[in-house]
């Protein structure tokens, strides 16, 4: 590996953010090793469930076989696979838990909160929401750019997909009255 | 052929198939361009609206996205050193080099023209051989078609840029995602745990969607910030004689090395560019020149990655068997149009494999304007935040899932597998094998059963045939191949080069890279305008995240 680091920085093409990753030792051991070690906690509850499940589907034999078959062979194999990345697999690969992680769950818990209120209100209200949020906080955009960029951005999608491609939309607290008045 | 090309032009000038491969390629483009949303992404987020496209047009406009996305994705390459999309990450080797040398112009000029020519040989393949080859895979019985996926699978496990047992992993959990709901045959509910929306399964374009779409904006979120402001006006896009003389032998061997590279399982856009640049840089008299804005870097690789996106089409469209993770999406969106990729789909409907050949010929076409003369505008793109950009992205998903099937469920599924996704991500699993196993699970579930059943329980069934028995020889030498050259030699070196390139979304890399070394991009960004690159506005580090 660091074969290739030295031929890529005589070249001049290595990006900063290699740079950075390979020359400092990696930030984080602890959070990546914990981000590993429950990946494949996961994984093997996963397999080893899979294979209990499929047992319990019926193998069935050789000539005439169950509907478990297949499923029991692809979690054991998963189960098998799984073991070797427990054994072999190194903590470049698993981001540390950090700061930046608070807004991404921000972003989920407004995913949700849009999952609700779509079943409630419609696509737009919901959308409107979500999207000014979102241009607030990962656009840093100012409030009346980010309402009129929302609202635009809601109404038209919902033209596109309602008007355009037919698709029999929820009653909407917004477009509902004001396309059947027009 | 000649029939099939009348047939296949009669489709792919229809108005409404010319405008669609304008959009595919124009969006395909767009996202080329702008870092963070790749073609697997876009392509999962657009699936719903296939739903209401003839099959033809549909894949008509979903290809168009996925070669116009190796075109725009070297706009980036060239001018900021930060790839588009993986494909291009070859090119930022040299065509940045070449436009701090102030030759950013012949550097876009010539991979457009070569990725042109690169697109229009592999068309001309796909055109001779693909039927040629179907007509061969028509005899092909459940064993072979077993043997056929088993090694497509293996291939794209191992031909990642990741570890290849976490790609196994995700290929496992694919298949086993594949089987949730009923069993084809007996119709007992598997994995179903009482619920009876699973009944009929996971549906593709959710996992797609989430996996692809939800998981990457996530992602993307987390690294934060966006684009630095550029305003770069390239001008003296023409190619000079010399270029074009030093470029012309490299475009010949790209575009073959791309077609056969192509063909391969997991062969399409990052491993053809590789090779073609490792190809380019060996054969060449000066190789001491490579890395520091050689022309031929930008041409061969450039060229290759084209013909490679076209020619991917072929295993897909003769065997039904998907090479990478975007023709999964596309298989996936022909399955959604109740039709099934393999051997009978030229017979069947020579309208959509003739109709895809033919548009890919115009789609190419529209590539090399907007590509040559447009340039500057889609440079412009860059200017859109990357706010902007996920927002609007997440707000396709959410209405795009809704209409899959008109059903709020959905949103809660896609939502589920994003956040897989973004956990996927974080830990260094790739969902590529996870995308093409479920597609091909089912399949694979049906032929290895078949098999027994013929076999009346003989598990020796799977290595009776000789296509069988050829593929399995195959993969076995290659897997000792591959074992001894790593204990002896280590990885080869293209491998462990690609290992390091950032990934596909760009973006990342640069934003880190701009808060570490802030001054001296801004410095460097200065030092960088150069005659033909108007630097009109300059590049200022005020779009640095804010964290």
């Amino acid at each position: 590996m660091t074969d290739v680091v030295r031929t890529e920085r005589n070249s001049g093409t290595v990006t900063e953010h290699s740079a950075s990753d390979l020359v400092h030792p990696l930030e984080g051991i602890r959070g990546r090793g914990i981000a590993r070690w429950g990946a494949v906690a996961v994984l093997a509850a996963v397999g080893v469930g899979a294979i209990i499940l499929s047992i319990g589907f019926g193998l069935g034999t050789g000539a005439r076989p169950g509907p478990g078959l297949w499923p029991f062979l692809a979690a054991v194999l998963m189960l098998g696979a799984t073991v070797v990345v427990a054994i072999t697999d190194t903590l470049e690969e698993y981001e540390p838990w950090g700061n930046e992680s608070v807004r991404t769950l921000i972003a989920l818990a407004s995913l949700v909160v849009f999952a609700v209120l779509f079943t409630l209100l419609g696509f737009t209200v919901p959308a409107i929401l979500l999207m000014v949020l979102w241009l607030r906080m990962f656009g840093q955009m100012r409030w009346l750019h980010a309402g009129l960029l929302a609202v635009g951005g809601a109404i038209a999608l919902f033209m596109l997909f309602d008007v355009v491609l037919g698709v029999p939309m929820p009653r909407d607290l917004l477009m509902t009255p004001l396309t059947s008045w027009m | 052929m000649l029939d099939g090309l009348i047939t296949g032009f009669g489709v792919a000038l229809d108005p409404i198939n010319l405008l669609y491969v304008f959009v595919g390629v124009v969006i395909g483009t767009v996202i080329g361009v702008l870092p963070g949303l790749g073609p697997t992404a876009t392509i999962a987020l657009l699936l719903p609206l296939t739903y209401v496209l003839d099959p033809a047009t549909a894949i008509i406009m979903l290809a168009g996205i996925y070669y116009g996305s190796m075109y725009g994705g070297t706009i980036t390459s060239v001018l900021l050193r930060m790839p588009g999309e993986a494909a291009s990450v070859v090119t930022t080797f040299d065509g940045y080099q070449m436009a701090k040398q102030g030759r950013a112009g012949p550097a876009l000029g010539i991979a457009a023209i070569g990725s042109f020519i690169g697109g229009i040989v592999s068309v001309i393949g796909l055109a001779i051989f693909a039927p040629m080859l179907a007509d061969a895979a028509l005899a092909f019985g459940p064993v072979a078609m077993v043997a056929l996926m088993v090694l497509g699978l293996l291939l794209v496990t191992s031909l990642g840029m990741g570890s290849t047992w976490k790609a196994l992993v995700m290929a496992t959990v694919g298949l086993l995602l594949a089987t949730v709901g009923q069993d084809q045959i007996s119709g007992m509910p598997r994995f179903t745990f009482g619920s009876a929306s699973l009944l009929d399964g996971f549906d593709f374009v959710a996992i797609a969607m989430g996996l692809f779409g939800v998981g990457e904006i996530l992602h993307n979120l987390e690294q934060g910030g966006h684009l630095n402001k550029i305003a770069k006006k390239v001008t003296k896009i023409m190619p000079t004689r010399d270029d074009a003389r030093q470029s012309a032998m490299p475009i010949v061997r790209g575009s073959l090395l791309g077609f056969f590279i192509g063909i391969l399982p997991g062969g399409g856009g990052v491993l053809s560019s590789l090779a073609s640049y490792a190809l380019e840089k060996r054969v060449a008299k000066h190789p001491e020149r490579f890395g520091k804005g050689a022309i031929e870097g930008v041409a061969g690789p450039e060229t290759a990655n084209n013909a490679s996106s076209t020619s991917a089409f072929v295993p897909l469209l003769v065997l039904g068997i998907p090479s990478n993770v975007v023709l999964a999406l596309i298989f996936g969106a022909l399955l959604i149009q109740g039709i099934t990729p393999g051997p009978s789909l030229i017979p069947d409907h020579p309208e959509i494999f003739w109709g895809v050949v033919a548009s890919m010929v115009i789609g190419n076409t529209m590539l090399l304007i907007l590509n040559m003369p447009m340039v500057g505008f889609f440079v412009q793109l860059l200017r859109v935040p990357m706010g902007i950009l996920v927002t609007f992205a997440m707000a396709i998903v959410l209405i795009g899932t809704f209409s899959i099937a008109n059903d709020p469920f959905d949103i809660w599924l896609v939502l589920g597998f994003g956040i897989l996704g973004w956990i996927m991500k974080r830990t260094g699993f790739d969902p590529g094998p996870l995308v093409l196993a479920f597609v091909l699970g089912p399949i694979l579930e049906a032929s290895v059963r078949q098999s027994l059943l013929i076999s009346g329980g003989e598990f020796t069934v799977f290595v009776s045939d000789p296509i069988a028995i050829t593929i399995y020889s195959l993969l076995a030498v290659g897997i000792a191949f591959a074992t001894i050259r790593r204990l002896t030699k280590g990885r080869p070196s293209v491998i462990e080069q690609a290992r390091n390139i950032p990934p596909a979304t760009g973006l990342i890399a640069v934003v880190r890279g701009r808060r570490d070394a802030k001054t001296r991009t801004t410095t460097d960004a200065s030092a960088d305008a150069v005659a033909d690159t108007e630097v009109g506005e300059e590049e200022r580090a005020e779009g640095a995240p804010k964290r």
